[in-house]
């Protein structure tokens, strides 16, 4: 016997696991593991201090029920990690083993130095199994991420760096030597016992350390004893090095996600209010630290998984902006940078200047550098559609969007720096409240056009009693192709026998767009407008035309007070012909591919109704492979309607693509839910020239060709 | 108080069309009109703004002039109202003089009218008129102030017969080396032959319906034999047929001829935001349904490819 060590016994009279024998000096890993744990704790402390730099405002200390539930579903469950098949479900199970396997390490450790939870009989042949099976789960996990890192190498996964292998290979060195250790204590306790039918427990309880302990049968007990003692040591060492590694690695992402999953952003989608902008003295942000501090905290969340790249339109046609290496990994590289310069220069803020003066060293001071100019750059934060492919597919929750309008608010109201285009539409916004800058007092002008005014009601003028409000928008109003659009959806209203009104040149343009090219004082100027008319004629329910007014009304106005009930048309269209309110008087029969609105689809989570309203009118749907949440932007939103697109070489411009996709299936009929994508994908449609074969209607319309 | 001044916008050496149309315009009303010229060897100016109405003509010549620069235009024009002190100073409402007149109102804190159709100007206060929502209302301005200052929109008013004396008087370089904060390094003009798009009379556009290159062919005949300047809608532009500066439209350049011939365009809006003011519109579609003939004033339903040919032996 050694001293300091308990030997390793052949049997016990209940199934039980050793713990500690064989090991001289097994106390002092309790002694050892502080070390690690200090490093651990240093570690994260210095990742706190860097949060709390943030100048900006988060607020998400309320809903702690949800917030809970969100970070136990979320993290534990890996519910949003296992919606990329293959690597999310490998993920999972090398989640799910390595913590299982932490947490039987830690109740091991405690029943043989405590006596307590009882881990023996049953309880541990359960125990034992599950997370023997796991463990051994989590160690194919590890190797089929490498194979998909280094064998398969999809593109989102375009910035492989030596330590992401070094972390795949420090994990799977932790299982397989807790593999090895089990199979030496199962293969010298089955040497060792006088009875083998007394030891067949283990068989069940340690499935994979049974297959590890045959590979000892030509051993000797005494060189198990020392293979086992030695590997026991060594599987200690890289598991307290994997412990203080985490906050200085990729790993540190296990607990940033958890807190990213607790803090996410529980409201509807909607872009950040500026209060008392009136008031203001700045805008936007302009430096790193300007942000709050959730959105420091979603660049440590970011774990380079590019699921955000993937779905993002601007990346797929060569564009400047991806959402992983040059929105989210450029402000944390910088972030990096600048963090030890802004800690050295905490409540000091002169030493800001002395600090980047002193400091010849670094090549770039990271003090100096323009955040919206040298590190993100301008093109990045106007390629973006807010279309919320990479919010919607981020398993971390990263809001990506608020960040960009954030970038938007500073070049616009503090820089004045905006393509000239984007200036246009403001003027016209501003000047006639509509972004094709038509006068405005022409706004109800398409009744008549279209001649539908005998079956609308004109709210200022005939002043009757209405339920519903309709809010027709811009594109129904002014914009000669979407007319149409507006004159079948009151016919089919009328039809219904809705009860509705419209405002005509009381209504105002919504404001999505100033607000989403980083004009927030504008959008708060149509905003109010648009709040005092409706609360002018007492107005409670909504039905709004275009996706983008309909997102705006619904998820910003209440920022402002506006608390409306607001339906997208397609919600009450398919509510209409559900009650049996509106019939279909023939089939239609029309082979169709289904455009989803990155504003209807992911923004609102409305994706069944219209394609009810489609098949009512005996529509025949061809999902196609990029449709619903996986939807491509038809590159007109986030204000990107109103400014120019580059094509780049080798790539069509964003609204080509995405009418490429949708006429894969040679449909008859492409239909839209939304002005612009209609626009978009109409002349997508004529560029490929398939006008000949393939129309281009928006969802109303196809129901009212149904009817009449 | 000495007058209501002209600053001179030049292009190439060659004074533009507005510099004559606001001297002839302000030739009209009783103050001495002056022009002010910023240059480098441009007293040779002097005559032909005499020509079109200038009593007299302030130059500053000097190398620092030689382009246009933001500060050291500025703070020389700064300098010769505080000596001259005039009633008034105006700009062109072009890039250069928007850029000079905004500042100069910021510098000396004055009121600036901008792209003004319409001008009264007396001793310290002007009042302007000026096209908004638009172009569907006007609206009267006052500017208080001395001088008064605003910019004037090009091609509303006419260049006139009426001569003025056209006195030179060399105005001292007041500008130095530390105004200078911009240097342009070098200039890359497209060349085309034909008239500005924004400035030209007669504008003839083509778009999708023309199919391709063979088609802007077309389009640009016609154009050269109207003396037209030639633009495309977004899909002609998008295919390449064009180049980017001559795309009309919402987020192109905004339009204003005697004559706007679209050849091919149905006109979806973001193509009307853009020429719609237009004084006259032909379009020339095979789409009856095409929108372009709802705000067309003379409208074809053919195919271009047979009309323009048309046209054109008609034209000779």
């Amino acid at each position: 016997m050694i001293f300091g060590s308990e030997p390793l016994r052949g049997f016990y009279e209940v199934p039980m696991r050793e713990v500690g024998a064989n090991i001289p000096y097994e106390w002092l890993i309790y002694v050892i593991m502080l070390i690690p744990v200090c490093i651990f704790l240093w570690g994260m402390w210095k990742k706190i201090e860097v949060w709390m730099l943030a100048k900006g405002e988060s607020k998400r200390f309320d809903r702690w029920w949800d917030r809970t539930v969100s970070l136990i579903v979320k993290a534990f469950f890996q519910t949003k990690v296992v919606k990329k098949p293959l690597a999310g479900w490998m993920h999972a199970f090398l989640f799910w083993g390595f913590l299982l396997l932490a947490i039987a390490a830690g109740l091991d450790a405690m029943h043989s130095m405590i006596k307590w939870p009882h881990l023996e009989g049953n309880l541990y042949i359960g125990m034992s199994w599950i997370v023997d099976v796991f463990g051994f789960l989590a160690l194919v996990g590890v190797l089929v991420l490498a194979y998909v890192r280094y064998v398969q190498k999809p593109d989102r996964l375009n910035d492989t760096k030596s330590a992401d292998g070094w972390m795949l290979f420090l994990i799977f060195a932790i299982l397989l030597t807790g593999y090895f250790i089990e199979g030496a204590r199962i293969a010298a306790q089955i040497m060792q016992t006088p009875f083998m039918e007394q030891l067949p427990y283990e068989k069940i309880a340690s499935p994979i350390g049974w297959v590890f302990a045959s590979l000892y049968t030509s051993f000797t007990v005494d060189s198990i004893l020392m293979y086992h003692r030695l590997l026991w040591w060594f599987h200690m060492v890289i598991a307290f090095m994997f412990i203080a590694l985490v906050p200085y690695t990729k790993l540190w992402h296990i607990f940033a996600s958890m807190f990213n999953y607790f803090f996410r952003d529980l409201e509807p989608s909607a872009n950040r209010m500026v209060y008392g902008i009136e008031e203001a003295e700045s805008f936007g942000v302009e430096k790193i630290e300007d942000f709050g501090w959730k959105d420091l905290l979603d660049l440590d969340a970011c774990i380079r998984c590019g699921r955000c790249q993937e779905n993002c339109p601007a990346f797929n046609t060569g564009k400047a902006l991806n959402p992983k290496l040059t929105l989210i990994q450029a402000m944390k590289k910088h972030l990096d940078d600048k963090t030890p310069y802004l800690l050295a220069s905490k409540g000091n803020p002169e030493h800001d200047a002395e600090t980047a003066m002193t400091d010849e060293a670094a090549e770039v001071n990271p003090m100096e550098q323009s955040l919206i100019y040298d590190i993100v750059t301008s093109e990045v934060i106007w390629d973006c559609t807010n279309c919320r492919a990479c919010m919607e597919h981020c398993p971390m929750y990263i809001e990506h969007i608020p960040k960009i309008t954030e970038f938007r608010r500073n070049l616009v109201m503090w820089q004045g720096d905006m393509p000239g285009e984007a200036q246009a539409a403001f003027t016209n916004m501003e000047r006639n409240y509509n972004p094709w800058g038509v006068g405005w007092a022409g706004r109800a002008g398409w009744l008549d056009e279209r001649g539908v005014r005998d079956i609308v009601n004109l709210i200022p003028e005939d002043g009757k009693e209405f339920e519903y409000l309709l809010y027709a928008g811009c594109a129904v109003s002014f914009d000669d192709r979407y007319k149409r659009v507006g004159e079948a959806l009151v016919k089919l209203l009328n039809k219904a026998g809705v009860s509705f009104g419209y405002l005509g040149k009381e209504e105002y343009c919504c404001g999505d767009s100033a607000r989403r090219l980083g004009n927030e004082y504008l959008y708060q100027t149509l905003a109010n407008q648009n709040l005092e008319s409706f609360n002018n004629y007492g107005v409670k329910k909504i039905i709004v035309v275009c996706p983008h007014g309909y997102n705006t009304l619904k998820n910003e106005y209440p920022q402002m007070g506006g608390k409306y009930e607001v339906y997208h048309y397609t919600e009450i269209l398919a509510k209409l012909v559900a009650e049996g309110k509106l019939k279909p008087s023939k089939s239609l029969g029309a082979k169709m591919t289904y455009h989803d609105s990155c504003f209807l689809g992911r923004h609102n989570d409305v994706y069944d109704q219209p394609r009810a309203v489609l098949r009512a009118a005996g529509g025949s749907i061809i999902e196609i492979e990029k449709g619903r949440n996986f939807g491509f932007c038809c590159g007109a939103g986030g204000g990107r309607m109103w400014l120019e697109e580059e094509a780049f070489e080798g790539y069509k411009r964003i609204n080509d693509t995405r009418t490429d996709q949708l006429l894969v299936p040679n449909p008859q009929m492409i239909v839209t839910n939304c002005p612009f994508c209609l626009t978009m994908i109409s002349d997508g449609v004529k560029g490929a020239e398939a006008e000949e074969n393939t129309k281009v209607f928006d969802v109303a319309e196809v129901l009212w060709q149904s009817m009449s | 108080m000495a007058g209501t001044w002209v600053f001179v916008e030049q292009k190439d050496g060659n004074i533009r069309k507005v510099t004559f149309e606001m001297l002839s315009e302000l030739k009209k009303g009783g103050d001495e009109v002056a022009a002010v010229v910023f240059g480098k060897g441009v007293e040779a100016l002097a005559g032909q703004l005499a020509q079109a109405g200038a009593d007299k003509v302030y130059v500053a010549d000097d190398d620092i002039f030689a382009a246009y620069n933001t500060g050291a235009f500025v703070a020389q024009m700064i300098a010769m109202i505080k000596e001259y002190s005039p009633n008034a100073v105006l700009f062109a409402h072009s890039f250069n003089g928007r850029d000079m007149a905004s500042r100069m109102a910021q510098k000396l804190e004055l009121g600036l009218a901008t792209d003004a159709i319409a001008a009264d100007i007396s001793a310290g206060k002007g009042i302007f008129t000026r096209s908004i929502y638009a172009g569907k209302a006007l609206a009267k301005v006052e500017v208080a102030g001395s001088p008064v200052l605003a910019t004037i929109r090009p091609g509303v008013w006419e260049v006139g017969s009426t001569a003025g004396a056209g006195a030179v008087v060399k105005a001292a370089t007041a500008a130095t080396a530390a105004d200078v904060y911009q240097v342009a390094k070098s200039f890359v003009a497209t060349v085309s032959a034909r008239p500005d798009l924004a400035e030209a009379a007669v504008v003839v556009s083509g778009g999708r319906g023309c199919k391709g290159p063979d088609g802007i062919k077309l389009v640009e005949q016609l154009a050269d034999m109207l003396g037209a300047a030639v633009g495309g809608s977004r899909a002609s532009i998008d295919s390449g047929w064009l180049g980017h500066e001559l795309q009309v439209g919402q987020t192109g350049k905004v339009v204003l001829p005697n004559l706007y011939v679209a050849c091919g365009i149905s006109g979806a809006i973001q193509h009307l935001a853009g020429m719609s003011s237009s004084k006259f519109i032909a379009a020339i579609n095979t789409d009856t349904e095409a929108p372009i003939f709802n705000v067309s004033d003379f409208g074809v339903v053919a195919d271009l490819f047979k009309v323009i040919p048309a046209l054109m032996s008609g034209l000779k």
